[in-house]
């Protein structure tokens, strides 16, 4: 489903180019949960970003269900990003001036199809992660782990196949980490496809497979 | 535009979480708005005021006056302030060769103040002319009469008022068969103008206070045979160019072939008056233009700001599928909206001090619906303007460095 090929990434300063990824392949099935672990600065999070779509390689190509996004343009890699692919970070990147339940709306407005029901669909997310008393709340009313609840129903409110999560537990109490840990293991058992990078090897050992990566080649 | 209710939203999020920098950038729209509004009205009402002046005069009016006055070649003030060119001769010529007029007068203006006993009424304009001319003026009289060719042939010393002349020198009392003096002469009032609403100001003074007398007293007391105006109105209105041509065929001959004065007709006055004012509106727009100027440059200012403020927003709004378009008409909208609200506020306020200004005070303002969609326009246009680079700066921000950004 997701195929990493001879993928290069270069991040140039003014003195020096530093090489995050070298000649990376990598693939994933559907229905897959998979985790990336290795230490900060090995370059799983840039990974992570180019199968998303966030990012584009110097070299090298990524195609996700036989689409080459590499190729893509603008409004294309948009919608793909809208469409295919859910985001999950770190810090959350919730919108801070508005509620829960608009910050799970946020999608559905980008959607390239009309989105009819977007209230309702997105407090029936709000509801699947336990949030069905928080849709008005503001993300700094929020503990962190409700945050980080409203992201991943933000990242499926679109219904998309893949979930990326970026160090989803990594700001997060391990209470709370196993808390969304679970949701994540509950979301692949119906039907996502799911990458999450983390450095925590305990978390990674629930993933059905664990990708090792180091200084931008995967071991 | 699939965006644009949406937009709309984000923005008024984006502009009432930060109420004081908004209300400060909308000001300097306000203020520009204002400025170019409120000088637009008050040119449009000196515009409006002249029209209404120089239509007030008779209809079908055709004026020689002395001097060349051209567009091309510019006015030499001298051809009309200085001894004129026009003769009894002329005004002659025209009455034995041209018939398809009617009411052909000729006028000077007398210099001099007019007194009655202790009273003085010193703005009043002294005009000398003959009987015709209280039609060529489309002048009615209230009291009295006005003077006839008899008094012309004799030089009598007959003066009739205008409506707040009379009043100023007479009050409410009767003013004909009274005497006023002028220049050292004793004049027997014979006649009071009717007041003109829209009083046609001549040469620069009002209608309603004039001193009017035969134009051959005039000539006796000032001791000069001037001429300053001839004037006629043709029988018909599609008559007047014929008769401009003519009078200035057979002037010219009078003159030796020496064009040294105009035959106008109201449309050339009006012309020569819309052009003046053409150019002084023009200078006012482009002063008030800079007021907008500094406005849009303020909003430029808050809005590379707001998005840099807003980095991470930008970033996560990529991420979850907005594209670059999305992101420039989100924050395009945004400007449009604060200086449109400029715009509206400005014009509001402009509105209630146009409204002020002509209950309480005589400054000519004439706020059109025209000026009003223009300077709303203008504000739009300011917002799109100075709101275009900042927007497009946001749409090309990278997603994963904006993610980034703290």
């Amino acid at each position: 489903m997701i195929q990493v090929n001879n993928v290069y990434k270069n991040y140039n300063t003014k003195k020096t180019k530093i090489e995050v990824l070298k000649d990376v392949n990598l693939k994933i099935k559907e229905g897959e949960f998979i985790s990336i672990l290795g230490p900060s600065g090995s370059g799983k999070s840039t990974l992570l970003n180019l199968i998303g779509g966030l990012d584009l390689p110097n070299n090298g190509t990524v195609l996700v269900d036989d689409l080459e996004i590499t190729r893509l343009g603008d409004k294309e890699l948009a919608n793909f990003r809208n469409k295919t692919v859910g985001f999950v970070f770190q810090f959350f990147n919730l919108l801070p001036r508005v509620s829960a339940l608009e910050n799970c709306i946020l999608p559905l407005i980008y959607s390239s199809t009309p989105v009819t029901d977007k209230k309702a669909r997105a407090q029936n997310v709000l509801k699947l992660v336990g949030l069905e008393k928080r849709f008005n709340h503001k993300p700094s009313e929020l503990s962190g782990g409700e945050q980080q609840r409203v992201a991943i129903a933000r990242a499926i409110v679109g219904d998309p196949k893949i979930i990326l999560a970026d160090e989803p537990t990594g700001n997060l109490d391990s209470k709370t980490g196993e808390e969304i840990m679970e949701i994540f293991l509950d979301l692949n058992k119906k039907g996502k496809t799911i990458i999450m990078v983390t450095h925590e090897e305990t978390l990674a050992k629930k993933t059905h497979k664990i990708v090792k990566i180091k200084d931008g080649q995967i071991l | 535009m699939r965006l644009f209710f949406e937009n709309i939203k984000i923005a008024g999020y984006a502009l009432l979480s930060n109420k004081i920098r908004s209300t400060l950038t909308t000001l300097g729209i306000i203020i520009g708005v204002l400025t170019i509004s409120l000088l637009l009205s008050i040119a449009q009402g000196v515009r409006k005021g002249i029209t209404d002046q120089i239509e007030g005069l008779g209809s079908n009016l055709v004026a020689v006056v002395p001097g060349k006055i051209s567009g091309s070649s510019g006015f030499n003030p001298a051809s009309s302030f200085g001894v004129s060119t026009l003769t009894e001769d002329d005004f002659n010529t025209i009455k034995t060769n041209l018939k398809e007029i009617k009411n052909l007068s000729m006028g000077m203006l007398v210099a001099g103040t007019v007194k009655l006993k202790e009273k003085i009424s010193s703005s009043s304009l002294i005009f000398a002319g003959t009987a015709e001319i209280i039609n060529v003026l489309n002048g009615e009289v209230a009291v009295g009469r006005f003077f006839n060719q008899e008094d012309l042939d004799k030089s009598e010393k007959v003066v009739v008022l205008g409506s707040e002349t009379k009043e100023k020198l007479f009050g409410g009392s009767e003013a004909v068969g009274e005497e006023i003096e002028l220049r050292g002469t004793q004049f027997k009032v014979i006649g009071v103008l009717k007041q003109k609403q829209t009083a046609p100001s001549f040469l620069g003074a009002n209608f309603n206070d004039l001193v009017m007398m035969p134009i051959t007293t005039g000539w006796e007391i000032t001791k000069l045979k001037q001429i300053f105006r001839i004037m006629m109105q043709a029988n018909t209105a599609s008559g007047v160019k014929n008769v401009k041509d003519k009078v200035n065929t057979l002037l010219l001959a009078n003159h030796k072939g020496e064009e040294d004065f105009t035959v106008l007709t109201q449309d050339d006055i009006l012309g020569i008056a819309g052009n003046i004012l053409n150019i002084l509106t023009a200078m006012i727009s482009a002063i008030a233009a800079i007021s907008l100027l500094v406005g849009g440059i303020g909003i430029m200012n808050i809005m590379i700001i707001s998005i840099t403020e807003r980095t991470k927003e930008i970033g996560i709004r990529k991420a979850l599928g907005a594209t670059k378009t999305d992101i420039l008409s989100q924050f395009l909208t945004e400007s449009v909206i604060l200086s449109s609200i400029g715009g509206i506020f400005g014009i509001s306020i402009s509105f209630l001090i146009s409204q002020l200004i002509s209950n309480y005070s005589q400054l000519p303002i004439y706020l059109t619906s025209k000026i009003i969609l223009l300077s709303l326009g203008f504000s739009i246009v300011v917002g799109i303007i100075f709101g275009i680079a900042p927007a497009i700066k946001a749409a090309n921000k990278q997603t994963v460095e904006a993610l980034r950004y703290e």
